[in-house]
């Protein structure tokens, strides 16, 4: 048995646990710990250590989901999650107040492994149209020299967080 | 009155063009796209060689100025990125200068083209630096469909057959509709809205303010309507002044397909065009999709504007060894074919 795995990253908030809920089969096991600063004002809790989801695949093989935490008090666990991963989602809440400052957070920690490993980037709760337009998320990804699909994502719907492995999969066949 | 370009851009060129054809509609004076024998020559002064060129000519020649923002104080000046609107108010205000200072002329030029017959707009474009699509001579006009309403820029009431009518607002990029659409399935009638021509559309002026106070309407970002209007009604005809063959095109960034309708085939044409630069029908080879289903795509990233004509025949990407292995690939399908 392999291990393969795909890993959600983001800031809090964004719906890394929602998203790998989504498509796991088994209920997320999840670390969460209460807020501190800032946070704790719109989230009561959070992932510290990481979320864990899976899915059998036909062959046998588990894909393991990976959920890393979104306070940056523990980035500490970012290199051990990443390690070996086959694709990379990074979730932005939209709706944050800062949520270009946290897509470049997450940009340039996982630089060279978004180099390595095709990423995509979903950008959540747009609905509330509080955030940058879409083309403001792209033009920085260029400004970085990155071409990455960014698509405006509900992480509840199960067909969302498809809709990101489909882009990864094309991005694998055509690289 | 023949028009032409000078320095413009690939893309800035077709998609002048192709606005020039939609303002046909609305203008006292047909214009027509003529590189041999221009009256007015349109000017990118942003670039190095159109700069040069508005210096040796402005006085001597017509010329319009393309850029940002009027730097050169010229009597007549185009914004970029083109838009609708204002190409038709500069070229009315053209068409007065004109009709002014020698009305006998344009009285001749309109002789020579009268409007009172609509002109086909596929007849009126030349095809400009491109061969003809190689298995079809039909051309996708969006001025004939649903998708040439929405490029006019106005805001508009418009009505469909017996559908819900659609209220366009230009100025806030969205459109807004009693339905609840969603984009990521539709059904075969929203699909006969959006594949509507013209001669079934009716259109009604709108203000603004009426649909602010009402709160039984959704809202929905243009660029969703454009694209399922032309992906609906390509039917495999392509934008004139394209070339399945010669044409070699960019994608400058991934639709946001989490609100366009959209097919597997999509998302994997759109991942090997913002890699490399390629025909058409390269395209179609290498991803084995049916042509027309890359047709369709390709038009609709033109009329939302994600697309580059690229100038020269080089790949865009340099380095062709792929990074991953099929084995990556083959574990992703694998991933796939179990969620879906």
């Amino acid at each position: 048995m392999k291990e393969i795995k795909l890993v959600f990253t983001g800031s809090m908030g964004a719906g890394k646990t929602t998203a790998i809920s989504a498509i796991s089969e088994i209920p997320v096991i999840n670390t969460d710990v209460r807020t501190i600063g800032e946070d704790s004002q719109r989230k009561k809790t959070t992932t510290a250590a990481m979320d864990y989801g899976e899915l059998t695949l036909d062959d046998g093989n588990k894909l393991r989901l990976y959920g890393t935490p979104g306070q940056e008090r523990f980035q500490y666990m970012w290199p051990i999650l990443i390690k070996g991963a086959l694709g990379l989602i990074i979730l932005v809440d939209d709706a944050n107040s800062h949520p270009l400052k946290d897509l470049e957070l997450f940009i340039n920690y996982f630089r060279d492994h978004i180099n390595n490993i095709p990423t995509v980037v979903g950008i959540t709760r747009r609905d509330l149209e509080q955030g940058p337009n879409i083309q403001e998320y792209h033009d920085y990804l260029h400004k970085e020299g990155l071409q990455l699909p960014i698509f405006s994502i509900d992480a509840r719907q199960r067909e969302n967080t498809i809709l990101m492995i489909q882009a990864l999969t094309a991005m694998v066949e055509f690289n | 009155m023949n028009i032409s370009t000078n320095a413009l851009e690939n893309d800035d060129k077709f998609i002048f063009i192709a606005m020039l054809a939609m303002a046909a509609d609305d203008l006292d004076i047909f214009w027509n796209f003529n590189d041999q024998n221009p009256d007015l020559i349109l000017v990118d002064i942003e670039q190095a060689e159109g700069k040069k060129f508005w210096l040796k000519y402005h006085i001597d020649k017509q010329l319009i100025a393309f850029a940002h923002e009027n730097l050169v104080d010229a009597p007549w000046f185009l914004e970029k990125p083109v838009q609708l609107e204002k190409l038709k108010s500069l070229l009315k205000l053209v068409s007065e200068n004109y009709s002014s200072d020698d009305e006998v002329e344009i009285e001749i030029e309109i002789e020579k083209e009268p409007i009172v017959e609509a002109i086909p707009v596929v007849e009126a474009i030349p095809v400009v630096e491109a061969i003809p699509i190689v298995e079809t001579n039909e051309v996708f006009d969006p001025s004939l469909f649903l998708t040439g309403v929405l490029l006019k820029s106005e805001t508009l009431c418009i009505k469909v057959a017996n559908f819900a009518p659609l209220y366009f607002l230009p100025e806030q990029k969205s459109c807004f509709s009693t339905v609840d659409i969603n984009f990521r399935h539709l059904d075969s009638e929203q699909l006969k809205f959006f594949e509507a021509e013209i001669s079934q559309v009716e259109t009604e002026t709108l203000a603004a303010d009426d649909i602010a106070t009402r709160s039984d309407l959704y809202k929905y970002p243009i660029e969703g309507f454009l694209w399922v209007t032309t992906l609906s009604s390509s039917k495999g005809r392509l934008l004139d002044g394209i070339s399945v063959d010669e044409t070699k095109i960019l994608l400058k960034q991934w639709p946001d397909f989490s609100i366009l309708v959209h097919e597997i085939a999509h998302i994997r044409l759109a991942a090997i065009m913002v890699r490399r630069s390629l025909t058409l029908r390269n395209l179609a080879d290498r991803t084995q999709i049916p042509i027309e289903t890359v047709v369709n795509f390709f038009n609709a990233c033109f009329i939302t504007q994600l697309v580059e004509i690229e100038k020269n025949n080089s790949e865009i990407l340099t380095n062709n060894e792929s990074r991953y292995s099929s084995e990556q690939h083959s574990i992703f399908k694998s991933i796939l074919n179990k969620l879906t």
